[in-house]
This record gives C-alpha cells, sequence and structure tokens, in this order.
C-alpha cells in the first residue's frame, strides 16, 4: 500500500527530517510507526498524504506515486484516504453529524444521502445519539471518535492517524485501538504514528521505528 | 447538477459568513456604495448635459435681428442670400409680435412685462439653421463674418460657442467623474480584499482541514469568491438606490430650469445602473480572488 524509496526530507539545511527512508506497508496491514518526538513520524505522513513534497525519493501509494501527482490531483488523492489527527481538527462551527458530511458535501453528494451515510458512520463510532452536537460540547475521546467517522465515511484504501490517543486517557485510548481494529478487519490498511510503547506492545502488530529521520527497525 | 449544489453550498456558506461578522462586512458594502455612487453622480450629471448638448447642436442656429421698421425688398433680399448660402438649411423670419408671443410663453411668471414697458422692446429676427454635418464654428464664424454688416442687420447672435464650451465642460466633468469613481473603486477593492483577508485568517483552521479532507482549491475558494461578490452587488444596488433618492430631491428644483432646457432632467438609463451594479460585484470578486492570492488557500 505504501511503498517508500530512498526518502530525504529536509525543512532547512543543518539538519534533515527524514533521511534515506525505505520501507513497505503492504496492503490490509496494521502497523506502528513510532519513536522520539522529533523522529520524523509526522514528517512521514504528512508526505504519504502529500501535505509535503519530499527533497529526494519517491513514495507509492496504491500504486501511485504521490510525489509525482500534479496539484490538481491531491484533493482526490485526500479523499483515498483517511488521517486522524492530535488535535481532531474538526469544525467548532458545524455539528458533529456536518462534520462528519462535510467530506461529502465536498464532493457533491445529495443532501439527503450525506445525512444517510453520515449518521451510519457516527453510529459506527457509538456517537449517533449526539449527531446535533458541537464539538466542544464532547470529551476528547468523543471528539476523536468523530474524526475516525469522518476519515472512514468514504471508505478510504488507507488510515494515517497521527498520535490519535495522545490527549486521551488510556480506556479512551484502548477504545480508538478497538475502533481502527475493526476498521482494518474490513480490509482497510492503518497507520498509526504513536510514542506510546505500553499500547504498542498490547496491540501486537508490526512497528516501524524511527530515530533522528532513519528507520531504525521494523 | 453537481455545480448547482456547489454553488448552493457558496452562497449558503458565504451568506452564514457575511452575517456571522456583518459590521466589518457593512464596512465594504458601505466603501463599495460610496464609490459606486460617485461615479454614478458624475455619469448622472454628465449624460443630463449631454441631453442638453445634444438637443441643442441638432439645431444650430445664428440669428439675425433687424433694424426696427425694416421692411419689404432690403428683408426680402436678406433672407434670399440667405437661403442661397450653402451652409444655411432654413431661414424663418420672426417678427416682432411673434418674438413677443415666445417671450410669454416661456416666462410666464414675467408676462406683464411688456405691458409695463409700455411697448413690444423685441426686435423682428432672421433665424437661419444650419445643414447637419455644416454645424462648425468655421462655418457659423464665415456667415456671420458674411452677413453682419448686411444692410438692415443689427446685431447677430449665435450659439455655437456655448455649445462647445458646454461639451468642454462636460468632458471635464466625466474626466473627473471617472477619475474620482475610479480612486474609489480601488479603494473598495481593498477594503473588500482586507476584509476577506481578515476572514480567511480567522477561518484558517477550517481552510485546512477542508482542504485535509479532499476539498479542491476552487470549493475552499468559492464561498469568498461568493461573499464579495454579494458584497459588491449590495454596495452597488445601495449605490444605485441612493443615486435615484438623490436624483428625486434634486430633480424637482432642477425641474424649473429643465424648462428652458426643454426636457425633463433624466436619470440614468436602466442599462447604466445595471452596470453599476454588476461593476459593484467585479469589484467585489476581484478584491476577493486579490486576497485569497495572498493568502494560504
Amino acid at each position: 500500500m505504501i511503498q517508500a524509496f530512498h526518502v530525504y526530507k529536509q525543512y532547512d539545511r543543518e539538519s534533515s527530517a527524514l533521511s534515506d527512508i525505505t520501507l513497505h506497508i503492504r496492503k490490509g496491514e496494521f502497523c506502528f510507526l513510532t519513536g522520539p518526538s522529533g523522529a520524523g513520524k509526522t514528517t512521514f505522513l504528512k508526505l504519504v498524504f502529500r501535505e509535503e513534497l519530499p527533497s529526494q525519493g519517491q513514495i507509492l501509494v496504491g500504486g501511485r506515486n504521490v510525489t509525482a501527482i500534479p496539484d490538481s490531483q491531491i484533493p482526490e488523492l485526500r479523499r483515498s484516504i483517511g488521517v486522524v489527527f492530535q488535535d481532531f481538527k474538526l469544525l467548532k462551527r458545524k455539528t458533529i453529524l456536518e462534520n462528519v458530511a462535510f467530506v461529502l458535501r465536498i464532493l457533491s453528494v445529495p443532501a439527503k444521502e450525506q445525512r444517510r451515510r453520515a449518521f451510519a458512520a457516527l453510529k459506527a463510532v457509538g456517537l449517533h445519539h449526539k449527531m446535533h452536537a458541537y464539538p466542544l460540547q464532547l470529551s476528547g475521546g468523543e471528539q476523536q471518535r468523530v474524526a475516525i467517522a469522518r476519515a472512514l465515511i468514504n471508505d478510504p484504501m488507507l488510515l494515517l492517524a497521527d498520535e490519535p490517543t495522545g490527549n486521551l486517557d488510556p480506556e479512551m485510548a484502548q477504545e480508538i485501538m478497538t475502533l481502527f481494529q475493526e476498521v482494518n478487519a474490513r480490509g482497510t490498511t492503518v497507520v498509526v504514528a504513536t510514542h506510546d510503547r505500553e499500547m504498542i506492545q498490547r496491540m501486537g502488530k508490526r512497528v516501524i521505528g524511527l530515530e533522528r529521520g532513519r528507520v531504525a527497525s521494523g | 447538477m453537481i455545480i448547482l449544489r456547489a454553488l448552493a453550498y457558496f452562497f449558503a456558506e458565504a451568506s452564514t459568513s457575511l452575517w456571522r461578522s456583518r459590521l466589518m462586512n457593512a464596512l465594504s458594502v458601505g466603501t463599495i456604495a460610496v464609490s459606486l455612487f460617485v461615479l454614478g453622480a458624475f455619469l448622472t450629471i454628465a449624460s443630463n448635459l449631454n441631453e442638453v448638448v445634444a438637443r441643442w447642436s441638432r439645431k444650430v442656429q445664428v440669428t439675425f435681428y433687424l433694424t426696427d421698421g425694416l421692411e419689404g425688398p432690403v428683408r426680402e433680399s436678406l433672407v434670399g442670400r440667405l437661403k442661397d448660402d450653402p451652409a444655411v438649411e432654413s431661414v424663418e423670419v420672426i417678427s416682432r409680435d411673434q418674438a413677443l408671443e415666445r417671450f410669454r410663453a416661456l416666462f410666464r411668471d414675467l408676462q406683464t412685462l411688456p405691458d409695463d414697458l409700455g411697448e413690444n422692446p423685441f426686435p423682428a429676427s432672421v433665424e437661419a439653421t444650419l445643414r447637419p454635418g455644416r454645424e462648425t464654428p468655421e462655418e457659423v464664424k464665415r456667415l456671420v463674418a458674411a452677413f453682419e454688416k448686411a444692410p438692415g442687420v443689427e446685431e447677430v447672435q449665435y450659439d455655437l460657442l456655448w455649445i462647445q464650451r458646454l461639451s468642454t465642460a462636460i468632458r471635464l466633468v466625466r474626466g473627473v467623474g471617472a477619475l474620482l469613481g475610479g480612486i474609489l473603486v480601488l479603494a473598495g477593492v481593498f477594503t473588500i480584499s482586507n476584509v476577506i483577508r481578515l476572514t480567511v485568517y480567522a477561518r484558517q483552521d477550517e481552510l485546512d482541514i477542508m482542504r485535509l479532507v479532499g476539498a479542491t482549491r476552487a470549493y475552499v475558494k468559492g464561498p469568498f469568491v461568493v461573499e464579495g461578490l454579494i458584497q459588491g452587488g449590495l454596495g452597488g444596488l445601495i449605490s444605485v438606490g441612493l443615486l435615484w433618492a438623490a436624483f428625486r430631491v434634486l430633480a424637482r428644483d432642477a425641474l424649473a430650469a429643465s424648462d428652458l432646457l426643454g426636457r425633463a432632467v433624466v436619470f440614468l438609463p436602466l442599462d447604466v445602473c445595471v452596470f453599476i451594479v454588476a461593476g459593484g460585484m467585479a469589484v467585489g470578486v476581484v478584491g476577493s480572488l486579490l486576497s485569497l492570492g495572498r493568502s494560504r488557500v
């Protein structure tokens, strides 16, 4: 699903965020990307959904070279990838149903179908009963579940999560991980960036370790 | 259908945003309205003056006032020679009584004046109307030079110079209007662009999220462009409304004078009003595109 070949990323001359990353994450896999803060986890994810371009090297996502696609095709790429962030990134002025439906709205899906599918996605994360609430009225764990519902509404081939449990207590974090496992069981490739070693051990999945921008293990 | 849905989304988002920061948006709308009002006011003045000039130029006349008591052959000879002149289209003889009648028709308030004087003070005259295409200052001057010393001619009067002066004045009014209006329209573009930029800053998080979930640039920008369009259009409508109101108030005073000018004072034609509103919309769209070009959208 993700193939990286000798990927480098430099933000300035002195230091590089990523150096010579070569890795392969297979279709349907569930894996963790780990390492201390500043190891390059977030940068790598940003390269995958084309928020950033590598300084050198190539990245293939679902067989498509994302380092070579024109800007006009970026939205289409992002619609095939679900992304979950540590800070949830929900639209505060919209209800959670609207937040989830928004992804369909930008695709000009008819309003009725938007609501139906958004409701189904919220139901899958157990929040359909709060669909008219605004993000700030929910707990952190609930907000993250909304973000996951949004990430999954288009049935993405790939789900990227950047420290999705960083702001959550262990119980809620476990809940989120269980959700990810269910998603993975339905065939979606899941990549979770985290430095939570305990959780990684509990899950017993493949772990790719990054250290100072290089692949240290995995 | 997809485009319609996108447009519906743009308008819905734009209206919500306009309402949310209505004070700031009122500022943009106000700026646009004022600039278009100034432009429109100058256009109205220019088009009215233009109307007058067109009316006057259609009939350039040279009036030869005749010596008192001039009758018979001398007058006939003058009229004949004028008729033979290649620049003259028609010649009309106005007797003293006809001149008095005209005065009475034109100045109703002063109707009793001639009676007060005890006699008819108006001289008889011969009015020569120039052929279309020969209404040039040169022709008029030649005609005047040729006839002012003719027997029986007391005095010559012609209005071409006035028309020319008025034409120059109109060009000036139009030029000043375009300049002032242009500067103010630029100010309008600037205001809209800055107000929208502030909105973009305030909603940067939201816009980032939109891009992250795969919204196209056009989709992210659309609501802002529509916001500018609505602001500019509203500004245009308000300015046309204000112009109309100002016109109604001022035109009442001008109506007395318009009797003299030969027709009622006129408001801007519909297509110019439409042009003003459309111009406002264009200003709004340009303003918002400018701000979007400079920000991270």
